[in-house]
């Protein structure tokens, strides 16, 4: 289902969505009962669908899907799109199922079925099936108990030793910006000398070229991490700023490890940035409201990751702020991290 | 940089995009020099989500020498191979900043042309 309202992140681009040839929907879509799905889609199911489909109730998902795909081509509205969503619920396949149900909560009046099968599927072997459902999971459900492993173990990466060096990573034309550079930049002094003492701040600190793609990003994630190792660091902390926290966690898929990853004003463009959460010990996030630099950029305003801890500062539009001393000072940011 | 001047740029991006008006296009990138971090962000990220479309732009920047340490980088960013031989030019221009520049723009257009190279691991 697509938001209609302007301005809104949309998780789906439009071109997109053309190429893929589903047919548009309107926002604002009405909740269904299951029983009324079942009766449009021409199914009738004893039984609200278990977390693994019983073989009766594969046999008649397997009839309808057919059919009921082509109504909601046929006459694209909520209640086909619903209703297909509905038989997709039994379909054979896992990623099937789990896809299914992370939709199916918009448009039913009866999410504990669909809570069942994405809580089934963050067990599941194969890993993006996983990884959807444990995203889905954690957007309608955070305190549900399939995730307390995931939330777990991720708690035991953590407590390894800290790193003992941390670094500033700039964003998207800030190269040559003053706040964030050795020795003089104001930031670059505040972490140095309130946050972090460890701050590295030689000549050869790190720099990449600020460019705004992802071919730019790309370069710049691998020549962070290579920069690591040049230095002969087993790993360390980064503080970022903008796009400079999709660098970093590039750096971590090439290899980088990082104890504390602080994530200032980051546009979220998931999945394609995402910290390697095996080699990255905490992520926290900063920012304020309705980023005007990140509605440009056409990224996410927030996180929707359990494992990133999200702070909101009461401030409104001011991409920069995050990286201002005075702002850190005023409402306690070092004690958000 | 305030709503107001947020709207201005969206408002330029949209005519530009919609209508294709050069003078459009232009202030985005006169915008490129503005003291206001956030203006000059968002102008070149606009820039950028052109494509192709802000190559003229950015070839009149480059040769008018205006904002050349951001002008060369979006030239990479954009995959404005045309422009190669200026950016080749510029890595030896007197200021450093802009020399720097253009070698990133050169090396963030060698990326495009062979995506393989700036993934590792």
């Amino acid at each position: 289902m697509r938001s209609g309202v302007p301005g809104a992140v949309q998780p789906l681009p439009d071109e997109d969505v053309r190429a893929l040839g589903f047919p548009g929907l309107p926002a604002g879509t009405p909740r269904f009962r299951p029983e009324d799905l079942q009766q449009v889609s021409g199914t009738r199911f004893a039984a609200a669908p278990a977390a693994e489909p019983r073989p009766p109730e594969l046999r008649a998902a397997g009839r309808r899907l057919l059919p009921v795909a082509q109504a909601f081509y046929r006459s694209a509205s909520a209640e086909t799109a619903a209703a297909l969503l509905e038989v997709s619920l039994r379909h054979p396949h896992e990623l099937v199922r789990v896809s299914a149900a992370a939709s199916y909560f918009e448009v039913t009046t009866n999410p504990v079925r669909a809570i069942r099968a994405l809580a089934h599927g963050v067990r599941s072997g194969d890993p993006l099936t996983r990884d959807v459902a444990a995203h889905a999971l954690a957007h309608v459900d955070p305190g549900n108990p399939a995730l307390v492993k995931l939330l777990a173990s991720r708690t035991r990466r953590s407590t390894r030793k800290r790193s003992r060096t941390s670094l500033i990573v700039h964003g998207t034309w800030a190269r040559t910006s003053a706040w964030w550079q050795p020795p003089n930049g104001d930031f670059w002094r505040y972490v140095h000398d309130t946050v972090d003492a460890n701050l590295y701040g030689a000549q050869d600190r790190f720099e990449w070229s600020g460019g705004y793609s992802d071919a730019a990003r790309a370069l710049a994630g691998n020549d962070l991490s290579a920069w690591v190792q040049q230095h002969n660091l087993q790993g360390l902390d980064l503080f970022t700023h903008s796009h400079g926290g999709s660098v970093a966690m590039l750096a971590t898929h090439a290899g980088t490890r990082v104890g504390r990853m602080v994530l200032l004003s980051c546009p979220v463009h998931w999945p394609q940035y995402t910290p390697a959460s095996t080699l990255v010990g905490s992520v926290v996030s900063v920012r304020v409201h309705l980023d005007l630099v990140i509605l440009a950029d056409r990224g996410g305003q927030r996180f929707n990751d359990t494992r990133i801890r999200e702070n909101v500062l009461p401030i409104w539009f001011d991409h920069f702020a995050a990286h201002d001393p005075d702002v850190w000072r005023q409402y306690d940011v070092p004690a958000m991290l | 940089m305030g709503p107001l001047q947020a709207a201005r740029l969206f408002a330029l991006r949209s005519v530009w995009s919609a209508t294709g008006l050069r003078s459009a296009g232009r202030a985005l990138v006169d915008a490129l020099g503005s003291p206001d971090e956030g203006v000059r962000s968002v102008a070149g990220m606009f820039l950028v989500q052109g494509g192709k479309r802000a190559e003229p732009l950015i070839a009149e920047a480059i040769h008018r020498r205006q904002n050349l340490p951001t002008v060369a980088v979006i030239a990479g960013d954009i995959g404005a191979f045309r422009l190669e031989p200026e950016l080749r030019r510029l890595t030896a221009d007197a200021d450093p900043e802009v020399a720097q520049a253009a070698r990133d723009g050169l090396r963030i257009l060698a990326a495009h042309q062979n995506p393989g190279s700036s993934q590792r691991g």
